[in-house]
């Protein structure tokens, strides 16, 4: 077991780090998100008077995409204070996207951004390679080696309950960073293995593709998929052929109230109008999971046509045991307290996996440097790139978000794609400075790394925010006036970011003098 | 450096990643059986590979540690690969006669 956790936390320790780091700022995402699109900064409560779906929203539909196969109406809520409008094309499934405000409905400037529900949260589930998903299996297999280390951690450490109360921050550097590890470990175990476990559990149909399998043989054998059987019969997702003959759709306006007087007022938040002009068409209704930890699947489907109802899905006891499981997962559920325990409980993970790597390089630096190994040292530069890296990476990403031009072509690429690249150079960049710092100085080359990468975190995080009020006016003291939750806290949470970094700079430079003198000793 | 400094890590190497792509199998051959059972035992379709589904996560975590914590790297082998072979083969079986 304890070579199971070694190996599992050495091996994929800067892999989990990167997907608990995002996952972290996925709680966020909607906030973040407000933050790197200023035209979005708007305010809405459920008491407000949403526009109407046939006599305001429709003509916007019929102007922009009067012949789109399918048009996705998403109502605006708390924490996206918009209307959304999507519509795909014959040619493309990709589908353009239209932001509006949610009372004068004018169109909002193109964000020109991914913003964190874009591309961190994807980062955080399928590290954005998509191809044949390998990056969810790279994230899966780090996910069930996390699962193994949080079970080998409590078999290894017998004294659990003692190193619950067992915190020395002012012992030696390798005894007090155990002790974080340990602690934020065991304080956090219950969160690390529910967050751990659910979010395998929720990307079901990537891990085991084949499951329906067995149980669908017969519509198999009738030539129907075992995946979209199970998926039709299980989840409610049913795929609708046009007919190819000219239809009119009917009103929406009353498939809302109908579907609301079962679901409650206001409930209503995503409207999927599947084929709009073909006599073969529906209109699906989803409502919000605001009120409750299950994540709600539940759907209306109305003739687009008639208006009829044609039906309606509602998930079994087993399938709202998975929802109630993705719930915990997803976190769409009203809650500022619990959402910011979440938040805590991620970074916490990002804890406890960074002073591990740092523990096991530190206690095993002098053995293999003995032997001429260039293996701890290779794993110095790899914790570093890791951990400081992909922080860094972040900002790069927020900082590029307020810099750049918004223009929609930035050196021949999208403004979006240029973000996206400033993240993934930083990291390089990180990386090889990580690289070359520990080949300068094998011994305390890695220690200069940390310094150095903590106090460009401290420099980076600053200057978001600094970037934030220049280009938008919005500073900190007018958005806590104002009362602007999500660009407050976002620049609150970097100024909080830039002072740990100084902190863990100012004692990693305490830390040199005192490895050099240990040196000494030892030699 | 000895012949023996490259082999010990590769053959290292080879078993993890060997015994964990064989957990996975057996995991997922166990997950097919279960939905197999479940609906058999009176569940709906969708209910029996939804649970089966959400065990499988369970079933995988059990065999990586049972398997990694074996003393004998042998016995591992042996055990993970019967199941996995028990669990391939029960559903075709049990089909076959149904």
């Amino acid at each position: 077991m304890g070579e199971l956790h070694t190996w599992a936390g050495v091996l994929l320790g800067v892999l989990l780090f990167a997907v608990f780091w995002t996952g972290s700022l996925s709680v966020f995402d909607k906030e973040i998100d407000r933050w790197m699109m200023p035209s979005t900064r708007l305010h809405w409560d459920d008491s407000m008077q949403r526009p109407s779906l046939d006599r305001d929203i429709r003509p916007l539909l019929e102007q922009r995409a009067a012949n789109a196969p399918v048009w996705t109406i998403i109502l605006p809520l708390e924490r996206t204070p918009f209307l959304t409008l999507t519509y795909g094309s014959e040619e493309s499934r990709k589908s353009s996207r239209d932001l509006f405000h949610p009372i004068t409905l004018e169109p909002l400037a193109k964000p020109l951004t991914l913003g964190a529900s874009g591309f961190i949260y994807p980062f955080h589930h399928n590290l954005t390679l998509r191809y044949k998903n390998i990056g969810a299996w790279l994230v899966g297999i780090a996910g069930m080696a996390m699962l193994c280390l949080l079970v080998s951690g409590v078999v290894i450490h017998r004294k659990l309950f003692s190193e619950f109360f067992t915190l020395r921050l002012h012992r030696a550097f390798g005894r007090s960073t155990l002790d974080v590890h340990n602690v934020a470990g065991v304080a956090l175990l219950p969160f690390h293995l529910l967050i751990t476990l659910s979010g395998l559990i929720v990307a079901f149909a990537i891990y085991y593709p084949d499951a329906p399998q067995h149980t669908y043989r017969e519509q198999v054998q009738s030539g129907v998929s075992a995946e979209r059987a199970f998926l039709g019969e299980a989840l409610g997702r049913i795929r609708l052929r046009a007919a190819k003959q000219p239809g009119e759709l009917a009103p929406l306006e009353p498939m809302v109230t109908k579907a609301e007087q079962y679901w409650g007022p206001g409930s209503v938040y995503l409207l999927r109008v599947n084929n709009p002009k073909d006599a073969n068409g529906n209109v699906l209704l989803r409502r919000t999971s605001h009120s409750s930890v299950t994540k709600d699947i539940d759907n209306f489907r109305f003739a687009n046509v008639s208006g009829e109802v044609m039906g309606r899905f509602q998930a079994s006891a087993t399938v709202n045991t998975w929802n109630f499981i993705a719930g915990l997962h997803y976190i769409q559920f009203r809650h500022d307290a619990l959402r910011w325990l979440y938040f805590l409980g991620g970074l916490g993970g990002c804890v406890v996996i960074a002073t591990g790597l740092f523990f096991w390089t530190q206690a095993r630096r002098k053995k293999q440097q003995r032997h001429g190994h260039l293996g701890v040292s290779l794993l110095d530069a790899l914790s570093v790139a890791g951990v400081c890296g992909v922080i860094l990476a972040t900002l790069a990403f927020l900082l590029a978000n307020r810099w750049l031009p918004m223009q929609e072509q930035l050196f021949g690429l999208g403004r979006a794609r240029v973000e996206i690249l400033s993240f993934y150079a930083v990291w390089l960049v990180a990386s090889v400075h990580a690289v070359w710092r520990v080949m300068q100085d094998p011994r305390l080359g890695y220690l200069h790394a940390w310094r150095e990468q903590c106090t460009a975190i401290a420099l980076l995080a600053v200057l978001a925010v600094l970037a934030n009020w220049l280009t938008t006016g919005d500073h900190l003291l007018a958005t806590l006036r104002s009362g602007n939750g999500p660009v407050a806290g976002t620049d609150l949470c970097l100024l909080a970011a830039a002072a740990l970094a100084l902190l863990a700079a100012h004692k990693l430079r305490r830390r040199v003098p005192q490895e050099e003198t240990l040196e000494v000793a030892h030699v | 450096m000895h012949l023996r400094d490259v082999i010990q890590p590769a053959a290292t190497a080879s078993h993890v990643v060997g015994l964990c792509a064989l957990a996975y199998f057996a995991s997922a051959q166990l997950v097919g059986l279960s939905g197999l059972l479940a609906w058999w035992a009176g569940m709906s379709q969708g209910d029996a590979v939804m649970l089966a589904l959400m065990l499988g996560f369970i079933y995988l975590l059990l065999l990586l540690l049972w398997g990694f914590s074996r003393e004998r790297r042998r016995n591992a082998w042996l055990l993970l690969g019967g199941l996995s072979l028990i669990a391939w083969v029960t559903p075709l079986l049990l089909q076959g006669q149904a």
